[in-house]
């Protein structure tokens, strides 16, 4: 009896901590099934980063048709396209292979002529250049308090503006040979300017950094990386 | 009977530990930064540096060679010339003035780049404030954990430099 007794209030004793015990149980078993889903959904993850990584590969084994080249020379993804906000000014740069520059003038030339114009645009890196500012100010007059400021805007970013533009090409430092602004007379809420770089054969295989100081922006220098691996990774199109 | 209560006593605190767990995943994030330093070690506030300095051996190089010209003019009575003098410190001053325009003009650039990157950090951690700490004493006693400046430092580095 008294055995029971003892039994018994061990039992009342101990019960709240095996019920304790029992829910942090319970919990430790709901962490780890949550944790086999997290697991189960980063495995999922790596094997679509691993299908597009290899889906990316096949891209540049094939040879592509022009309208898949512009697409995936154009897509953010594949790194030739970057976008850097600062403030108020939207900064896009596409690079532009020379096959893209070709597509894009839309010319159907014989193959002659069409490897003589590929080499003379061989000459040069090529980029564009979009400015725009978050807040769609137009982005002449939104920063002018008069017709003389915006000349002045106007003046910097159709000439002034090449000297404020470099391309570091390895360990290289590269002015801007070729720079032409894109005049749209408001019709669009953003500005269009073409760059062009001497080519560099030597770093090829190197990152390039498009460095901006925009002096109407005022707001420091602003790089823009295209990583080397993204550049390597350009497919072939059939011109 | 017993055992219903203690079943509905191990859902309560089945509860209770989901719900604190889920208030400290949602708790917001606060942390401050060492504004100096994340200032001097932005690699934009080198580069301007850099400039700044230049800038600054070129107009001592433009001084000297006034210096020189000024000891080569001397008036009637063997003085040296005062016009050449006031050209000296005329100079001197313009150049003092260039310089510190173009200081203050570096440090409202830097400062526009490092509030966008430390915002962009702070939206992408989830965190609700980050403070400046700016040895002036807008605070006053922060734990060192929470002291974030390091990789607020690296974060807007790699920013600038485009690896981001």
């Amino acid at each position: 009896m008294i055995v029971l007794r003892v039994q018994y209030k061990i039992d009342i004793h101990l019960k709240p901590f095996v019920t304790l015990l029992w829910s942090v149980g319970i919990l430790g078993i709901s962490t780890s099934c949550v944790e086999v889903s997290v697991s189960r959904n980063e495995n999922i993850q790596s094997e679509k980063v691993e299908q597009s990584r290899r889906l990316s590969e096949d891209a540049t084994m094939e040879i592509l048709v022009a309208d898949e080249y512009i697409s995936w020379v154009e897509h953010q993804k594949n790194g030739l396209r970057i976008q850097k906000a600062i403030g108020d000014y939207q900064y896009n740069v596409q690079y532009k292979p020379v096959e893209y520059v070709l597509l894009k003038e839309g010319h159907q030339l014989d193959k002659k002529v069409l490897s003589k114009q590929k080499k003379e645009l061989e000459a040069l890196e090529h980029f564009t250049l979009r400015l725009s500012t978050v807040s769609q100010k137009d982005l002449l007059k939104g920063n002018a308090s008069n017709y003389q400021a915006y000349q002045e805007i106007l003046n910097y970013y159709a000439y002034e503006m090449q000297k404020d533009i470099h391309l570091i090409d390895g360990n290289d430092t590269l002015a801007c040979m070729m720079y032409h602004f894109e005049r749209n007379y408001g019709v669009a809420p953003f500005r269009n300017f073409v760059l062009g770089f001497e080519r560099n054969s030597r770093q090829n295989k190197k990152d390039k950094v498009l460095v901006i100081h925009n002096q109407i922006a005022n707001q420091g220098i602003v790089k823009i990386k295209f990583h080397s691996d993204k550049l390597r990774q350009v497919p072939k199109v059939k011109l | 009977m017993k055992n219903i209560s203690y079943i509905v006593l191990a859902f309560v605190l089945l509860l209770v530990a989901a719900l604190s767990m889920g208030m400290y995943y949602q708790m917001p994030k606060t942390a401050y930064v060492v504004t100096q330093n994340v200032f001097s070690e932005f690699q934009l506030s080198k580069d301007f540096e850099k400039r700044l300095n230049k800038l600054k051996v070129k107009h001592y190089q433009e001084l000297d060679s006034l210096k020189e010209l000024m000891g080569r003019q001397y008036d009637q009575d063997g003085q040296i010339s005062e016009t050449a003098q006031d050209r000296y410190f005329t100079t001197e001053e313009e150049q003092v003035k260039e310089r510190n325009q173009l200081a203050q003009s570096y440090n409202e650039q830097v400062w526009k780049q490092l509030n966008q990157y430390i915002r962009e950090y702070g939206e992408n951690n989830g965190y609700r404030y980050i403070y400046g700490a700016t040895g002036q004493g807008g605070i006053m006693y922060a734990k060192e954990s929470e002291d974030i400046t390091e990789v607020v430092i690296d974060y807007v580095n790699a920013r600038y430099e485009g690896d981001l």
